[in-house]
């Protein structure tokens, strides 16, 4: 037998929880054990809501009686009969129902997802362990300290932070999603962040090899890119949005937070009228390909500098 | 009262008494003192000298300070500059103070050993004397400064330091520096030169005293530079490294070779400085220079490693003078690699200029030797309140000094 229409339980994000074939009408919705179709919902009168046939042939939804009423979806006048289309949408208690009537097309079936590495443990643990070596190994190379406490806070630290910023999306991921993809979400965060840490120390090791100045901005600009396309990572495991509108969230968050820190920083550095602020990066001289200026060079250049200074000067006495 | 001095030495202050008053500077629509000191005159009487740091508010500030004398019997009256030598810290004023006899001046340095008797207002006390023994001049001062040892208090300053036949020396100095009270007399003979620059001109305006400072100051940066000996400067071995070393006795020096046991590394300090800075203002001096370095040697580290610790000692700022932008510009730096002889080095360059002194610069200099040996030398030149050129010039005779076996 031909249903004649069908009642969509649906659940917090739109989806379809239950589907329910009416094959005669009227038909009874509730929560008692009479009803046609069986709503279990607290809020729901044993018999709710009646879907019946109009004298013209047409689907009417009449509330026969319940304590906490019928709404049309997003509407807060209570119904007591009210005619219904096909994918009219309703709420008794706290559940959304969805009328549908016969006919309609089904898309096909998704495939199962084939290639999982980015949900595997081991790929998270892999990450996990890239990035701490990573640390580690700046760490060990670098330090001069001889406390152990020293040369092991940062990883920590690094570690212990990333963990929250996991968790952080996977809440959010739980909340928009249904889904935490933890794992997902931890190997964007870890291998996302080892990468910006070494191209952090590959524009520092750059600068100092060739001598290089004034390519600063280019280099934020870089590191940026790579957080912009960690972030991009997340929010696609996160929520469903077009590929224009996640490329506008995305650049929009990576803008605001890069100058933030930035605006940040040169508000602090206005408060220290001493600050000399220049780069100092020194690294072992087998890594250095340029001859060096000579210092009458050197010297020369330093009249930029009074130059710059005199223009100081003169926008502080007016 | 004046306990325990000779009946010679009382007939010796009692002359010198009626001719030493206070200077005080209030600030425009005040009558607190923002200040004080002392004064006494001259010549036929009415010119006073005093010390330039007990009217440096007027002379930097003459919108909000004005300079008021007040004679032992209470009078008061306006007071006004009239020639200053900010290098020697003197200046001579002139004021509607009735009848003063002009003090004498003694040129010769008194002999050491000899007693003298410094006379001045300490705070609110009224006057006052002390008795001290002349050491002579000073031997670590360039300007000449007579070394007194007898107290002499805040307050006392620009009163004058008389010997036993009451003829005047000098003229007392007590200055606050880095919350230290340091005291010298400055000699009769730089307050007489100024004495007679003064009778000669007329009466100058604020701007006229302003350019005479800042032109002085320009003065004083040539000269304090002029004392590095010309040629080659004297240097010295640190490790492996030839670096400039003390260039004269007009130079401090010390060095400290200390080893620290938690530490993986060694670093030996040498450093020198010069001490006859000039008071500019009581939060301005100028006309100083220092240079300083850390030889450090960790023969157990790696490469990266060594790197790494020579990064983070050249990245210690030591500016943390709260240095406010009344005064001076932000600093701003350039960094290159540099080739000197012996072979590369970083070198960091940052400057500054006082806002109000067109000239005047600070210059900072470092340099961290690039070597491949777990040996490096840091060093860092510091040239504060000097000019420009002749700055720079040291600057590139000091890059040029440092040199090393490659």
């Amino acid at each position: 037998m031909e249903a004649l229409a069908f009642i969509e339980e649906l659940g917090r994000n739109g989806e379809v929880i239950r589907r329910h074939a009416l094959n005669q009408l009227p038909a009874c919705i509730g929560r008692g054990y009479d009803a046609d179709v069986l709503v279990d919902d607290p809020y729901v009168a044993a018999r709710h809501l009646e879907i019946r046939l109009t004298a013209d042939g047409e689907l009417e939804a009449v509330d026969i009686g319940s304590l906490n009423g019928t709404f049309r979806f997003g509407d807060k006048t209570r119904l007591s009969a009210s005619r219904i289309h096909s994918d009219d949408m309703f709420r008794i208690g706290q559940t959304q129902l969805r009328i549908r009537l016969p006919g309609q097309t089904i898309p096909a079936e998704l495939p199962l997802p084939q290639r999982t590495w980015d949900r595997h443990p081991l790929v998270f643990a892999g990450s996990v362990v890239l990035l701490i070596c990573f640390t580690a190994w700046d760490q060990c190379v670098n330090t001069f300290k001889t406390d152990i406490s020293d040369i092991f806070a940062l990883p920590i630290t690094f570690f212990s932070v990333l963990l929250i910023w996991v968790a952080v999306w996977s809440l959010v991921c739980r909340m928009l999603h249904g889904k935490a993809n933890f794992l997902a979400h931890g190997i964007v965060a870890f291998a996302g962040f080892s990468v910006l840490a070494f191209v952090g120390i590959l524009t520092d090791y750059l600068n100092f090899a060739f001598d290089l100045h004034g390519f600063d901005l280019a280099w934020k600009i870089c590191l940026a890119a790579i957080f912009a396309a960690i972030l991009h990572r997340h929010l696609r495991l996160t929520v469903r949005l077009s590929r224009h509108v996640l490329f506008v969230l995305v650049i929009s968050l990576a803008a605001v937070i890069f100058g933030g820190i930035g605006g940040l920083n040169s508000v602090s550095n206005a408060n220290k009228p001493g600050l000399q602020s220049f780069n100092g990066a020194i690294k072992p001289s087998a890594f250095l390909f340029v001859k060096g200026i000579h210092s009458d060079q050197f010297v020369g250049l330093a009249e930029q500098l009074k130059e710059n200074a005199d223009k100081d000067a003169g926008a502080m006495t007016h | 009262m004046d306990v325990g001095l000779t009946p010679q030495a009382e007939s010796a202050v009692e002359s010198v008494r009626p001719s030493v008053l206070q200077v005080q500077t209030l600030p425009l629509g005040s009558d607190s003192p923002y200040s004080y000191g002392s004064g006494f005159a001259v010549g036929a009487g009415n010119l006073l000298i005093t010390n330039y740091h007990v009217v440096s508010g007027v002379i930097m500030d003459p919108d909000r300070y004005r300079l008021e004398f007040l004679r032992q019997d209470g009078k008061k009256g306006a007071l006004a500059v009239v020639a200053i030598d900010v290098v020697h810290d003197l200046a001579v004023v002139r004021g509607d103070t009735g009848p003063m006899p002009g003090l004498a001046f003694e040129q010769n340095v008194p002999d050491k050993g000899a007693r003298g008797f410094s006379i001045g207002f300490p705070q609110n006390q009224g006057l006052t004397v002390t008795e001290g023994i002349v050491n002579g001049l000073s031997e670590d001062s360039v300007r000449g400064a007579i070394h007194f040892s007898g107290p002499v208090n805040a307050g006392m300053s620009g009163g004058p330091a008389v010997n036993s036949s009451g003829r005047v020396f000098g003229v007392n100095v007590a200055n606050l520096r880095d919350a230290q009270l340091i005291s010298f007399i400055v000699p009769a003979s730089a307050a007489v030169a100024l004495i007679e620059r003064a009778e000669k001109v007329k009466m100058p305006t604020e701007k006229d005293l302003f350019n005479d400072l800042a032109h002085q100051l320009q003065m004083n940066s040539k000269d304090v530079l002029a004392l590095f000996p010309a040629g080659n400067l004297p240097v010295e071995m640190f490790g492996r490294f030839s670096a400039p070393a003390k260039p004269g006795d007009f130079a401090h020096c010390y060095a400290t070779n200390e080893k620290e046991a938690d530490k993986l590394y060694h670093v030996d300090k040498y450093g020198c400085y010069f001490k006859d800075f000039t008071f500019v203002a009581h939060d301005l001096y100028m006309g100083r220079w220092a240079f300083n370095y850390s030889h450090i040697n960790a023969p157990d580290f790696g490469a990266m490693r060594f790197a790494s610790l020579e990064e983070s000692l050249l990245g210690t700022s030591d500016d943390t003078s709260a240095t406010n932008l009344i005064h001076k510009t932000r600093w701003t730096c350039q960094n290159h690699i540099v080739a000197l002889s012996g072979g590369r080095a970083k070198a960091v360059l940052c400057l500054r200029r006082y806002s109000r002194f067109e000239g005047l610069y600070d210059i900072e200099l470092k340099l961290a030797t690039l070597t491949d040996s777990k040996e490096a030398l840091l060093s860092s030149l510091e040239l504060y309140g000097l000019g420009y050129s002749d700055s720079m010039a040291l600057v590139h005779r000091f890059m040029e000094s440092v040199t090393w076996k490659p």
